[in-house]
């Protein structure tokens, strides 16, 4: 595929790096001239050098055969009116990076009107991870799918796991409504069946939906349950995004910002949270606020520094969960030595996140595939919406003739997640995610088209 | 220094050198020559000494700058040596440095050959495998063997554009698409169709597809060797004259001209400044050394015939010759000298300074020179209409200057031997035309004779020359430079 990326920062270049290995045809357009330099020699792409709402730029950036066009600069009208240009000129598939709150809640209303295929807002996304981690402290990634309601956690099997030795059959006698998709075991990434038997140190990716997932883990005690109380230190953008959504979950939140208008938005514009007025770094002021009696402790500071000095503090203090925002790759690197294990690093995953989209346009962008995500090199997992062009429609799944690797994983119809079973049918208009071979994702793309 | 990638990338390029040299194999075996043997020791030597370098994995794939450089100058260096080997085999060239010299002369398509007339007559009459290869290795040489390698070899290494860069000529290598390969195989497709094409009216001259062929390959790499001791006189057609000085302007230009026409933009191809500048020099030469040189001719349309043929050959810096322009006016003599020095456009097959890079040079200079009646006048050097970044403003300056450099250095290391008794000027004409890849200088180097009379240090030193002038001299200097070598650098 073509792709033109507009704006170079660390999202443009992460995209750029894994872009260009998957194998498309990039196209990399910037103000700055050295940074064009720089990537053009780093990658296997072609750089310009200039303005992205120029038409002359664009034109010669050969944006009138782009398949995919993204706009990731640091100004959100930039970036939307570019993606405006773009579609006039030819490009397909349109995405903007928008970050501005007022005017990504309008992205819904005014994208359909602009072309923009999807918007992307790191800051949203950022708080969307951390919220998926405190709903399921033990899961060490959750991905949702069908804009969440179906959700794919990864847990890890401990030593004193139940689960251990049981097989697949047996557990799902126990009655719940979710699916074992894909087993890494060492370096073998498995679709696992029926008779497939747990082991200690596997880590398993079910999929089922959020309700289902928290009476599983409660009733069997096995994973952790969803954290009552946190304590976010640091008011950024994203600490808003979060307070917000788990206020609204009913979670206990406290939250320090040392800027007083700062806080003042938060308590105005969020129910029910805590907001104190004092620098977070401060050892005392966290002593004094009762630090170590919540259940999770989340550093979202500007400043890499303070978040693991925070976070370090509250491992001290026995805090169960303690979340680390980390921005600098050298930081990231080192902190796992100091023992922080919870690290949301918002570029990678934002960029990971649009990835997803882009390489679901990769295969047909005339087919429902709506997002793609990669869980090793060799599965994936694909979400589709069915069109009335699907064979198999009205016809239960056990009659549909599909190959032995492609798992259907769950069916989402309107708000309700059905499990697959082969009397299913899958109608018109089900968003259905299924895991597969690599290779195989074109195939599916037939079938589901 | 990231010595495995650059000892796994030659030993790719090793495996290319085998390619190349089945064809003149395939040559001798259907002339049934027995020369064989000339072309299976070469091809063994690169098969065994490629075999260890592709063992070596390199865990860091990455190809910065320093290795690009390293590696082009090592890969071609490689190859003459290996290259020189079919020569001495077959006894065409005794010598093994004079055969050096031929054949870095062919790769770098210089065409400075250290054959007489009368050799190279007999080598065409008995040894059709071995003058195929001559002419063969100009073919190689113009588009690059590195092109070649980048264009067969799909590679998930990420900086190779630094090795393009190394490779390819002009102030600013950009790539055509984004991805490399592509870029290397649209850029070998345009050289090999161009070459085909010219095959194809060759032959209706009557010269027969082996001459042809050859004639082909000479021109489109701008290299300047000749299937007969007679140069282009032999074939004494007006018909292939003109097709071939046709050529050698086309082989000239940029090939980016060429992508602009396929895909549709030839409006965007035309307005190319350089290639407006290249065009008008080669009229306005042509017009003049046609006046120039009346007298020495029989008709006015003689003349003109002769000076395109000349004026084509060596801006484009081929250096075939169809008369000896060793006896021409000095007035031609003059423009001839500078075409030399000025060679084609970047981004082509030939060789010279550039026109992009005179063009660089020569407007930086004047609004330096306007800078100095008026100091606070603000001017931007402007090419194409874009401006030229003061990164390659300054690094074509200090090209330039490396560049004389190494040419009077040449002169001087070569009057060394005596050769040319006291007439600096063919010592200095020689250096031009093998630092410009042109060939034939003037005097004793003159297109009717050769450099077999040079000492072996001299035919060294130019050997070093004329790879230094097809590469552009940075990977030379890079490669021989101690701080490239030194440990923790």
């Amino acid at each position: 595929m073509k792709i033109i990326i507009l704006g170079i920062g660390r999202v443009g270049e992460l995209l750029v790096k894994n872009l260009s290995k998957e194998g498309h045809d990039v196209v990399v357009v910037d103000k700055d001239s050295f940074v064009v330099n720089d990537i053009v020699n780093r990658y296997d792409i072609i750089g310009f050098n200039g303005s992205g709402i120029e038409r002359e730029v664009l034109a010669q950036s050969d944006v009138p055969n782009a398949d995919v066009f993204i706009a990731c600069t640091q100004k959100d009208e930039v970036n939307i009116l570019a993606c405006v240009l773009a579609k006039k000129l030819g490009a397909k598939r349109l995405i903007a990076r928008v970050r501005a709150p007022e005017l990504y809640s309008e992205m819904p209303n005014i994208s359909k009107e602009l072309g923009i295929d999807f918007a992307f807002n790191p800051e949203i996304h950022t708080a969307s991870e951390i919220f998926q981690v405190l709903k399921y402290p033990s899961a060490i990634n959750v991905e949702g799918f069908a804009g969440g309601k179906a959700i794919m956690p990864e847990f890890y099997i401990g030593a004193n796991n139940p689960l251990i030795g049981k097989t697949l059959s047996e557990i799902s006698s126990y009655g719940f409504k979710m699916l074992f998709a894909v087993v890494h075991r060492g370096k073998d990434v498995i679709i696992p069946k029926g008779d497939f038997k747990i082991q200690e140190g596997d880590c398993v990716r079910l999929i089922a939906s959020e309700s289902e997932i928290t009476a599983f883990s409660k009733k069997l005690k096995i994973f952790k349950p969803r954290v009552k109380s946190v304590f976010i230190v640091g008011g950024s953008t994203s600490a808003y995004y979060l307070a917000k959504q788990l206020a609204s979950a009913r979670v206990d939140v406290k939250l320090v910002e040392k800027d007083k208008e700062r806080c003042n938005v938060f308590s105005e514009e969020i129910a029910n949270i805590t907001v104190l007025h004092a620098d977070g770094t401060d050892q005392n002021v966290l002593e004094e606020e009762n630090l170590k009696g919540a259940e999770a402790v989340v550093s979202l500071t500007g400043a890499d520094e303070s978040n693991v000095i925070i976070s370090l503090y509250a491992k001290h203090k026995g805090v169960n969960k303690v979340i680390t925002k980390l921005d600098k790759p050298n930081i990231i690197e080192m902190a796992p030595l100091l023992g922080l294990d919870t690290i949301v690093e918002p570029k990678i995953a934002i960029a990971s996140h649009v990835l997803r989209f882009i390489r679901a346009c990769q295969t047909d962008s005339q087919n429902g595939m709506k997002s793609l995500y990669k869980i090793s090199d060799e599965v994936e997992a694909v979400e589709f919406t069915v069109s009335e062009d699907f064979i198999g429609k009205d016809t239960p799944l056990k009659q549909l003739k599909i190959s032995k690797n492609i798992l259907i994983g769950g069916i989402v119809r309107g708000d309700e997640f059905i499990l697959p079973s082969g009397d299913t049918t899958i109608m018109v208009g089900d968003r259905v995610i299924v895991v597969a071979k690599a290779k195989q994702v074109n195939e599916l793309s037939e079938i589901f088209r | 220094m990231n010595y495995k990638m650059v000892l796994n990338t030659l030993g790719k390029v090793m495996l290319i050198g085998v390619i190349i040299l089945i064809l003149p194999l395939l040559v001798s075996i259907i002339y049934s020559e027995n020369l064989e043997l000339s072309f299976i020791v070469p091809i063994i030597i690169l098969l065994v000494l490629s075999i260890p370098c592709l063992l070596v994995k390199p865990k860091n794939k990455m190809i910065y700058a320093k290795e690009g450089f390293v590696i082009v100058a090592l890969c071609w260096i490689l190859l003459s040596v290996i290259g020189a080997i079919p020569y001495v085999i077959s006894g065409a060239i005794p010598n093994y440095v004079d055969a050096l010299f031929e054949c870095a002369s062919g790769f770098t398509t210089t065409g400075a050959s250290v054959l007489s007339a009368e050799t190279i007559d007999k080598i065409y009459q008995a040894q059709k495998s071995i003058m195929f290869w001559r002419l063969f290795t100009h073919f190689i040489g113009g588009m690059g063997v590195l092109v070649f390698l980048l264009a067969l070899f799909p590679s998930e290494s990420q900086g190779f554009i630094h090795i393009y860069r190394a490779e390819s000529t002009g102030p600013e290598a950009s790539k055509l698409v984004s991805k490399m390969k592509h870029t290397a195989r649209i850029l070998y497709a345009i050289y090999m169709s161009l070459t085909l094409l010219l095959t194809i009216l060759l032959t209706f001259s009557g010269m027969g597809i082996y001459d042809s062929l050859l004639n082909a390959f000479s021109v489109a790499g701008t290299g300047g060797f000749s299937p007969h001791g007679s140069g282009m006189a032999y074939y004494n057609s007006a018909y292939a004259e003109i097709v071939m000085a046709v050529f050698m302007v086309l082989f000239g230009i940029n090939f980016n001209v060429y992508y602009l026409i396929i895909i549709g933009c030839l409006g965007k191809a035309l307005k190319s400044e350089e290639l407006r500048v290249y065009l008008l020099i080669v009229i306005s030469s042509t017009i003049i050394i046609a006046i120039n040189v009346m007298s020495t001719c029989t008709s006015f349309a003689n003349a003109l015939r002769n000076s395109f043929f000349q004026t084509a050959s060596i801006i484009s810096t081929t250096g075939l010759a169809t008369v000896d322009f060793g006896n021409w006016p000095s007035l031609s003599k003059g423009i001839l000298l500078f075409l030399t020095m000025i060679g084609a456009c970047g981004g082509s097959t030939g060789g010279g300074l550039k026109i992009s890079r005179l063009m660089i040079l020569f407007k930086s200079g004047a609004n330096d020179f306007r800078k100095v009646i008026r100091s606070r006048e603000v001017l931007v050097t402007k090419i194409e209409g874009e401006p030229v970044s003061k990164e390659v403003e300054r690094k074509v300056r200090s090209f330039f200057l490396i560049w004389v450099l190494l040419l009077i250095v040449s002169t001087i290391l070569i009057s060394i031997d005596g050769f040319s008794n006291g007439d600096i000027f063919t010592d200095f004409s020689a250096s031009l035309a093998c630092i410009s890849n042109v060939g034939p200088g003037l005097n004793l180097v003159g297109p009717m004779f050769n450099y077999g009379g040079y000492s072996i240090f001299s035919k060294l030193v130019l050997f070093v020359v004329m790879i230094a002038g097809r590469l552009e001299i940075f990977p030379i200097l890079i490669l021989l430079s101690p701080r490239t070598w030194r440990k923790n650098r």
